[in-house]
C-alpha cells in the first residue's frame, strides 16, 4: 500500500480530516472510510449516477472524483438530506409517490434533484428530466420519480403544503369519547388517553363500505424511506473486521482447454492469502436440477469469454486485482461455436461436456389439433422469419456476495440473490457440507429482473475462499463482469405461421423456434417451454404447433429476463396479428377481440385461465389513447400500434420435484402491538415486502410501521422458492393470509369473549378493535392481542401455499411447463415518431393496462407497469447483448450497452384492471413480468402504422429503421404513406398489397 | 468494483507550481482537471502515469474576459458555467451549445474546457478494460499488432469525440498552451490536433491547455453545433457537426466553415465550400454543402455504429446546421 495523504472535507456538515491513498476516490472514502454507504457504486467509471454527491453545491459522480480532489470542499450526501428524523421534502415526495423500487439509483438521483431545486426551486418536467438525465434507473421507468421531484417541488415553494397526500380518514367526523370496556387483564395499560385523531381515523376505516380497508389504497412502499435516506443496506454495504477482497480470474478465450494454473507469483505478492481453482470445487451443479453443467470455476474447459477458472483473496481489492493478473493459465485453445446454426451442423465442435446430445440443450415439439389442416382451410395465411436479439437485465446493483464460516461452523453467504434457497442447496451440494451447515441472507437487491435468479461463481467463491482463510471474503463484480454473468434474455430465430378466416377468426399458428442458449443451461430447459407454451392466450388458437430448439454456443449463458421465455415469441405473434389484420382490413383491436379467450376456457395447450381481463385492458388501451381517431389516420411519420400479452403467475411446479409448500409465512403477534413476519421471500424492489405487511394490517388491523418483516435469509424464515416467474404475491400473499387469518380469528375471539359478542362483530382494523355494529366500542389492538395472548398462549402462526395441481394443465409431457395457478393480462398502445431521414423512432406515449387480478397497492403496481413497459421499449430501440464473431462482448460497459435515460424515455400511462382472481390473495395476480411484453410489438406494430414499413428483426435501430425505408422507395421518397405503402384507406378498414421487409 | 493504481497526486497551489510539477519527462505526469475522461482511463489501465497533476486549487483558470473583443475562457471554467455563461453565450453559442450537450449534467459539472479540448480519442476497440483488450489481442495503440479499424493500418484513427472543439475550430479560436521551459504560446486550436489516434495534439508532455481565445470577429459569425447520439444524454459523439457562417448584409455568405468530427483522431474541415462565396444560404445551396460533407466524410468502425448511416447522417447533420443558422 502505498503512502497516504492527509485531507480535510465537510462532509454533511462536519467537519472531516482522513487519511487517504492518492488512488481513493470520493466513493471509496464515503462508503468504506466513513460508513456512509448511501452513495452507490454502479458502473465503476462515471455512466450511471448511483454515486451522486454534491462537491459544493454540484453533482458529481464521486467513483471518479478523487477523495484528494476534495480537499477543503464541502460534501453533501444522501445522508444528509433529512433534517434530524424529519425527511427532506424530496425523500417525503419519494417514499409518497413510490419513486423507489429498489432504491438502489436513489441515493444519487435524490442528490441531483436536490441540486437542482436549490438552483430552480420550481423547474418544469423538461428541465427535472434534463437534471436527472445522469442517473440511470433500471426499476421505474422514471414517471414516479419525475413525478415526485415535481410534488416535493410544489411542496418547497409552499412550505406548509405536506409533499405526501394526507392518511385516509383525516375527514372522518368527530367523534365522540370512545365506550372502553376494560378487559380482564390485570397487565394491560389503562386504555385511556388514545389519540383522538387515530381513533376517528379507525372509526372511519370501520364504518367504510369499502371492501378491503387497508389493501388496494394508494401508499408508498414499506422500505421507501429507507431507500430515500440511503439507510437500506445492500449486500455490498456490509463490511466485517478482518474482510478480505476476491477477484476472479476469467478466460480471454470464447473456447479453451485448461493445461495448467500457476498460482505462484500471484501467493507471493504480499497481501495475497488464497488462490483457488476449480479443482477446489470439482462439482458441478445448474439452477434446473436435471442439467448440471457448470462448475463454480471452470475444472477442465473454458467455455466463453469471461468464463470463471481461478479466484484470488487479499487484503484489498487493489491487491487482490493485480494479484489475479499475476495467476498463469495455460490454455491450448479450441475450436467455438458462436451462432446457433452452426451449433447445429453435425461436425460442430461441442461446445459444453455436460451437454447430453451434440449441442441442444433441450427440443421441444409439441401440436395441439392439426396445424395444416387448420393452415390449409384459412382465408389469409401470414408467414414471417423474425429475429429477437438478446439483451441484459443490467441492475444497477453489481452482483455482491459476502462468504464467512462462523465460530460454530457454519458458512454464511451474504449475496445480492433472487433465489436464496436454491442458492442455500447448491452452495451445500458444491461444498460438500451438509444443508443444515449453509445459511444464506439476502439483503435488499439493487435490481434484478431476472439477472439473479440463479447462483453465480461468486458465491460459491467467496464461501470457499472463507473457509480456506478462515476470514470473511467479499466479491463485488465490475460492471464488466455482471455482463459476462449475463443470463440475459435468449436470442430467438422465430420462423411464424398464422392463419385465419375471412371474419378475422384466427384458425392456426405454427412455430419454429432456435434458441441461442450460450454456455451453460441456466433455466434452458424451461425457456425452451416457454418459448412456446407462453403464446397460446390471450387470443384463442384452434391449433397450434411449436418446435424449439436450445442450444449451446460459446458466449455467455442466456437465462430468464423479466418475461422469461415468452417476450421473444410474444414480438412474433403479435406482429403477425397485425400483418393478419392489415391483409383482412380490420382494425387490430378489432381482430383481437374477435379471438378472445374467456375467464374459465383453456388455452389450445390447455392451461386454464381462472380470470382474464384482457377484454378491459383493450378497452382501457383504445380509449385513453385516443386510438380510433389515431390508427391509420395520423400524418407520415406518426403511427399508433397495439400489442397484446398473457403471462404466469408463478408455476405450478418447483424447480426440484417435490410436494413440500411452496412458500411459508410465519406470523408472530407480541403484546406490544406488533406484528412480525417471517417470509423466504426475496425483496428485490419489486415490494413483496410491502405487499405482506399491507396483507397483516388488512387482516390484523394494524398500521404498517407496526410489522416488521424478516425475509431472506434462510436461517430465520421458512422456504420460499425465490422471487422469479411472478410467483411471490400469488403464493407468498396467500401463505400470509393464511397465516394472519389463524390469528385474526385467535384475536377476534379474545375480544368478542370480553365484550360478550360474536367474533364476527369484531373488526381490526386502524390499530383498534370495533364492534362493528357500535364502533364507539373499541380497544387498541395491542391490548386486544394481549387477550388473546392471556387466552391461548404466544401468539405464532404458519401460512403455507401449495399451487394447484389438478384440472390445471394438460397431462401431456411438458404440460406442466408454462402452467400456473393464474395468468395476468396486459394490452399497450405505443404512440410514436419515425424520422424518416434519421430513421431515429421516438416513442412519445405507451399506454399500458394491465389485469393484474387486484392492485393490492396501486401505486406499486403502477411502478411495476411503467417499469416493465420502460424495459421493453428499451430492449426494443436501444439495447443489444451482443458479441464481435471470435464471442467477445462489445462493449461491456454502461456507455456501450445504453439503457434509456430520462430524456429518452417515453411518457407511460399506467391503466389498472381488476379482473379479481379466484386463485390469488385477494384476486391479486402478478404485475412485475406481463407488463413488458407487448411494448416491443407494439412499437414495430406502431412503426408500421407509421411509416408503412415492417421491421420483423430487432433492435430497431435508426441505421436498420433507415434502411428499411430505403429498401421500400415510395415511403422513402417521403410521399403519402399510405399510398406508398400499397394500402387503400376506405371506410372501416383498410388494405395492405404488399409488406416492406428490413434490408 | 474497478480501483484506481497506485499513484501519487500532487496539488500545486498556483499555475507556476503546476508548470513545475509537470516538468518531468513524458509519460510520468498526467494533467488531472475534472477527472471525467482521465480517471475512467486509469481504472481501465490505459494509461499508467506515476504522478497526477491536480488542477482543482487553481482558480486563475476559471476567469472568462473579453480582451479587445476577443473571448478569453479560462481552461478551468467547467462545461456547466461553460454552458451557462452569459457572454460565452454572446459570443459564441454555439460553444455553449456543445458544452451543454457533453456527457451527463455530472460530467458537466466536473468537467473543464481544458480537458474537453484535450480529451482522447475514443475507440471501440481500446476504451474498454484491460482484461478485455487482453481477450481482443489488443490494439495497435498499446502492443505492435494490427488496426482493428483499418486492417492492416498502422496509424491509430481512434475517433475524435469532443464536443466543444468543433465550434472552436469553426470560429478560429486559439489554444494557449503554457509550460515551466517554454512559457505561454498561442497556436491556432486548427494546428492544434493531428491525425494521430494515441496522441492527437500539439500539446508537449509539459505543456498544459491554460484557455482559449476566440476572436472579435466571432461575433459576427451565425453558429451551430449538431450532435449525433443514440441517447439524449451520457453518450459521446457518433458525429460532430459545427457551422459558422458569416454572412453579409443580404444575406450572402462571406465566409463558411464547416467541421465535422468523430470520424478519425483529427476533426475535419468540409472542402470546396468557396463556391457558396457569395450565394444566399437557401435550400439548394445549403443540400450541395450537405453532398459535399457526405462524399468528403468517412466514419469508421472505430465506434460500433453502421458506417453508412452514419455517412449519410454527415450530410442530414450539415444540412440541419445550416438549416440552424441560414
Amino acid at each position: 500500500m502505498g503512502k497516504l495523504e492527509t485531507l480535510s472535507l465537510r462532509v454533511n456538515g462536519d467537519a472531516v480530516t482522513v487519511a487517504v491513498r492518492a488512488g481513493r476516490t470520493l466513493l471509496e472514502l464515503l462508503r468504506y472510510d466513513l460508513g456512509l454507504t448511501g452513495s452507490k457504486q454502479g458502473c465503476d467509471k462515471g455512466d450511471c449516477g448511483a454515486c451522486t454527491v454534491l462537491v459544493d453545491g454540484r453533482p458529481v459522480a464521486s467513483c471518479i472524483t478523487l477523495a484528494l480532489d476534495c480537499d477543503g470542499a464541502s460534501v453533501e450526501t444522501v445522508e444528509g438530506l433529512a433534517r434530524g428524523s424529519e425527511l427532506h421534502p424530496l425523500q417525503a415526495a419519494y417514499v409518497a409517490h413510490g419513486a423507489s423500487q429498489c432504491g438502489f439509483c436513489s441515493p444519487g438521483v435524490l442528490m441531483s434533484a436536490k441540486a437542482l431545486l436549490d438552483r430552480n426551486p420550481r423547474p418544469t418536467r423538461d428541465a427535472i428530466k434534463h437534471a436527472l438525465s445522469g442517473n440511470l434507473c433500471r426499476c421505474t421507468g422514471y414517471t414516479k420519480i419525475l413525478d415526485a421531484v415535481e410534488a416535493a417541488a410544489a411542496a418547497l415553494s409552499e412550505p406548509r403544503a405536506p409533499a405526501a397526500p394526507a392518511p385516509a380518514g383525516d375527514d372522518a367526523d368527530p367523534v365522540a369519547e370512545p365506550a372502553v370496556r376494560p378487559g380482564n387483564t390485570s397487565a394491560a395499560p389503562p386504555s385511556a388517553g388514545l389519540d383522538p385523531g387515530a381513533v376517528g381515523r379507525a372509526r372511519a376505516l370501520a364504518a367504510s363500505d369499502r371492501e378491503l380497508l387497508v389493501l388496494g389504497q394508494r401508499r408508498g412502499g414499506v422500505s421507501a424511506a429507507s431507500h430515500a435516506t440511503g439507510r437500506t443496506r445492500y449486500t455490498d454495504d456490509y463490511t466485517f473486521p478482518g474482510m478480505l477482497h476476491a477477484k476472479i480470474v476469467r478466460s480471454p478465450h470464447a473456447h479453451a482447454r485448461i493445461l495448467g494454473i500457476d498460482a505462484t507469483a500471484a501467493l507471493a505478492l504480499p497481501g495475497v492469502h488464497a488462490v483457488i481453482t476449480g479443482r477446489d470445487m470439482p462439482v458441478r451443479y445448474g439452477v434446473i436440477p436435471w442439467t448440471p453443467d457448470e462448475y463454480p470455476l471452470a475444472l477442465h474447459e473454458a467455455l466463453y469469454v469471461g468464463d470463471a477458472v481461478a479466484a484470488v483473496a487479499a487484503v484489498d481489492e487493489l491487491t487482490a486485482t493485480r494479484a489475479a493478473r499475476l495467476v498463469k493459465v495455460d490454455y491450448e485453445i479450441l475450436p467455438a461455436v458462436l451462432d446457433p446454426a452452426s451449433a447445429l451442423l453435425p461436425d460442430a465442435p461441442k461446445v459444453n461436456p455436460a451437454a447430453k446430445k451434440g449441442n441442444v440443450t433441450k427440443h421441444v415439439h409439441l401440436e395441439f389439433g392439426d396445424v395444416e389442416a387448420a393452415l390449409a382451410a384459412s382465408d389469409v395465411v401470414v408467414e414471417g422469419d423474425y429475429v429477437f436479439h438478446g439483451s441484459t437485465h443490467v441492475p444497477i446493483e453489481p452482483h455482491c456476495a459476502i462468504g464467512m464460516v462462523e465460530p460454530n461452523g457454519v458458512v454464511t453467504v451474504i449475496s445480492a440473490t433472487q433465489v436464496p434457497h436454491y442458492l442455500h442447496r447448491e452452495l451445500a451440494r458444491v461444498l460438500g457440507v451438509r444443508y443444515d451447515r449453509v445459511r444464506v441472507i439476502q439483503p435488499p437487491v439493487g435490481g434484478a429482473f431476472g439477472g439473479k435468479s440463479e447462483p453465480f461463481d461468486l458465491e460459491f467463491c467467496v464461501a470457499k475462499l472463507a473457509q480456506r482463510t478462515g476470514r470473511p471474503v467479499k466479491i463485488l463484480y465490475t460492471r464488466e463482469e455482471v455482463f459476462y454473468a449475463h443470463r440475459g434474455r435468449h436470442p430467438m430465430q422465430m420462423h411464424y405461421r398464422l392463419g385465419a378466416k375471412k371474419d378475422g377468426t384466427l384458425t392456426g399458428c405454427d412455430a419454429r423456434t432456435l434458441l441461442d442458449g450460450g454456455a451453460y443451461a441456466s433455466f434452458g430447459l424451461v425457456t425452451a417451454y416457454y418459448s412456446g407454451q407462453l403464446v397460446a392466450a390471450p387470443v384463442r388458437l384452434a391449433a397450434y404447433r411449436f418446435d424449439s430448439t436450445r442450444v449451446y454456443t460459446n458466449k455467455p449463458a442466456n437465462g430468464p429476463k423479466r418475461g422469461h421465455g415468452s417476450v421473444q415469441p410474444r414480438f412474433a405473434f403479435e406482429v403477425s396479428l397485425d400483418k393478419v389484420a392489415c391483409e383482412l382490413g380490420l382494425d387490430p383491436i378489432e381482430l383481437r377481440r374477435r379471438n378472445l379467450l374467456r375467464a374459465g376456457e383453456r388455452t389450445v395447450n390447455e392451461l386454464r385461465l381462472p380470470s382474464t381481463g384482457f377484454a378491459e385492458c383493450l378497452d382501457r388501451v383504445e380509449a385513453a389513447s385516443g386510438w380510433r381517431d389515431k390508427w391509420r389516420k395520423l400524418p407520415y411519420g406518426r403511427g399508433v400500434g397495439v400489442a397484446g400479452s398473457f403471462y404466469i403467475s408463478g408455476t405450478n411446479y418447483p424447480i426440484y420435484p417435490n410436494d413440500m409448500p411452496m412458500s411459508a409465512v410465519e406470523l408472530r403477534l407480541d403484546r406490544s402491538g406488533r406484528a412480525t413476519v417471517y417470509a423466504g421471500v426475496s425483496e428485490i424492489g419489486q415490494g413483496t415486502d410491502s405487499m405482506l405487511a399491507l396483507i397483516v394490517c388488512e387482516e390484523l388491523g394494524l398500521e404498517p410501521e407496526s410489522v416488521r418483516v424478516v425475509t431472506g435469509d434462510t436461517d430465520l424464515t421458512p422456504v420460499d422458492l425465490g422471487a422469479y416467474s411472478s410467483r411471490v404475491t400469488l403464493m407468498a400473499g396467500n401463505a400470509c393470509l393464511m397465516a394472519c387469518r389463524k390469528l385474526g380469528a385467535a384475536v377476534r375471539w379474545a375480544v368478542a369473549k370480553r365484550w360478550e359478542c360474536s367474533p364476527r362483530e369484531i373488526v381490526l382494523a386502524g390499530g383498534f378493535a370495533m364492534l362493528r355494529r357500535d364502533t364507539r366500542q373499541l380497544v387498541e389492538v395491542a391490548e386486544a392481542y394481549r387477550w388473546a395472548e392471556t387466552d391461548g398462549g404466544t401468539l405464532t402462526a404458519v401460512g403455507h401455499y401449495h399451487a394447484p395441481k389438478e384440472g390445471v394443465h394438460g397431462s401431456y409431457r411438458g404440460g406442466t411447463i408454462g402452467a400456473s395457478p393464474t395468468y395476468s393480462f396486459t394490452a399497450h398502445v405505443v404512440e410514436l415518431a419515425v424520422d424518416p431521414e434519421t430513421g431515429v423512432v421516438s416513442v412519445g406515449k405507451i399506454w399500458v393496462a394491465h389485469d393484474c387480478g387486484r392492485a393490492l397497492n396501486p401505486v406499486i403496481v403502477e411502478g411495476q407497469m411503467e417499469g416493465g413497459a420502460y424495459m421493453g421499449f428499451a430492449e426494443a430501440l436501444f439495447e443489444e447483448q451482443a458479441y464481435r464473431d471470435d464471442g467477445l462482448h462489445l462493449g461491456p460497459n454502461l456507455l456501450d450497452y445504453r439503457i434509456p435515460t430520462t430524456l429518452d424515455t417515453p411518457e407511460l400511462h399506467s391503466l389498472i384492471v381488476e379482473s379479481i382472481d379466484p386463485e390469488g390473495p385477494y384476486g391479486a395476480k402478478e404485475a412485475g413480468e406481463g407488463p413488458l411484453h407487448p411494448s416491443i410489438p407494439a412499437i414495430a406494430n406502431a412503426i408500421h402504422d407509421a411509416v408503412g414499413v415492417r421491421l420483423d428483426a430487432l433492435p430497431f435501430t435508426p441505421e436498420r429503421v433507415r434502411a428499411a425505408l430505403r429498401a421500400h422507395p415510395a415511403a422513402w421518397k417521403g410521399v403519402e404513406p399510405r399510398a406508398a405503402a400499397g394500402v387503400e384507406r376506405r371506410e372501416g378498414g383498410t388494405q395492405e398489397v404488399s409488406h416492406a421487409r428490413p434490408a | 468494483m474497478l480501483v484506481l493504481p497506485e499513484l501519487e497526486v500532487a496539488r500545486p497551489r498556483s499555475l507556476e507550481a503546476a508548470l513545475g510539477a509537470l516538468a518531468v519527462p513524458p509519460g510520468e505526469a498526467a494533467v488531472l482537471a475534472g477527472g471525467t475522461d482521465l480517471l475512467p482511463a486509469l481504472k481501465l489501465g490505459l494509461r499508467a502515469p506515476r504522478l497526477l497533476v491536480s488542477l482543482r486549487a487553481l482558480g486563475e483558470l476559471r476567469a472568462v474576459r473579453e480582451v479587445d473583443g476577443a473571448l478569453h475562457v479560462g481552461a478551468g471554467v467547467t462545461l456547466a458555467d461553460l454552458a451557462a455563461d452569459a457572454r460565452v453565450r454572446a459570443h459564441a453559442p454555439a460553444v455553449a451549445d456543445a458544452a451543454g450537450l457533453v456527457g451527463s449534467p455530472q460530467v458537466r459539472n466536473m468537467g473543464t474546457l481544458g480537458g474537453n479540448l484535450c480529451l482522447d480519442t475514443r475507440c471501440g476497440y481500446y476504451d474498454q478494460t484491460e482484461f478485455w483488450r487482453d481477450a481482443l489481442g489488443n490494439c495497435l495503440r498499446t502492443t505492435p499488432v494490427e488496426c482493428h479499424v483499418v486492417p492492416g493500418g498502422k496509424n491509430c484513427v481512434a475517433a475524435f469525440s469532443a464536443d466543444t472543439p468543433p465550434p472552436l475550430l469553426a470560429l478560429g479560436a486559439h489554444v494557449r498552451l503554457a509550460s515551466e521551459a517554454g512559457g505561454e504560446r498561442l497556436v491556432p486550436l486548427r494546428a492544434f490536433y493531428t491525425a494521430d489516434g494515441i496522441e492527437n495534439t500539439e500539446r508537449r508532455h509539459d505543456e498544459l491547455v491554460v484557455g482559449v481565445v476566440v476572436p472579435a470577429e466571432a461575433r459576427r459569425a451565425r453558429t451551430s453545433y449538431q450532435k449525433l447520439r443514440l441517447r439524449q444524454a451520457i453518450d459521446f459523439p457518433l458525429l460532430g457537426v459545427a457551422a459558422a457562417a458569416w454572412l453579409d448584409g443580404a444575406g450572402r455568405v462571406e465566409r463558411l466553415v464547416l467541421v465535422v468530427t468523430a470520424l478519425g483522431a483529427k476533426p475535419r474541415f468540409v472542402g470546396k465550400l468557396e463556391e457558396l462565396v457569395g450565394e444566399p444560404l437557401d435550400a439548394r445551396r445549403i443540400a450541395r454543402a450537405a453532398e459535399r460533407a457526405r462524399a468528403q466524410c468517412h466514419p469508421l468502425t472505430n465506434l460500433a455504429t453502421d458506417t453508412a448511416w452514419r455517412r449519410d447522417m454527415t450530410g442530414v447533420l450539415v444540412r440541419r446546421a445550416l438549416e440552424a443558422i441560414a
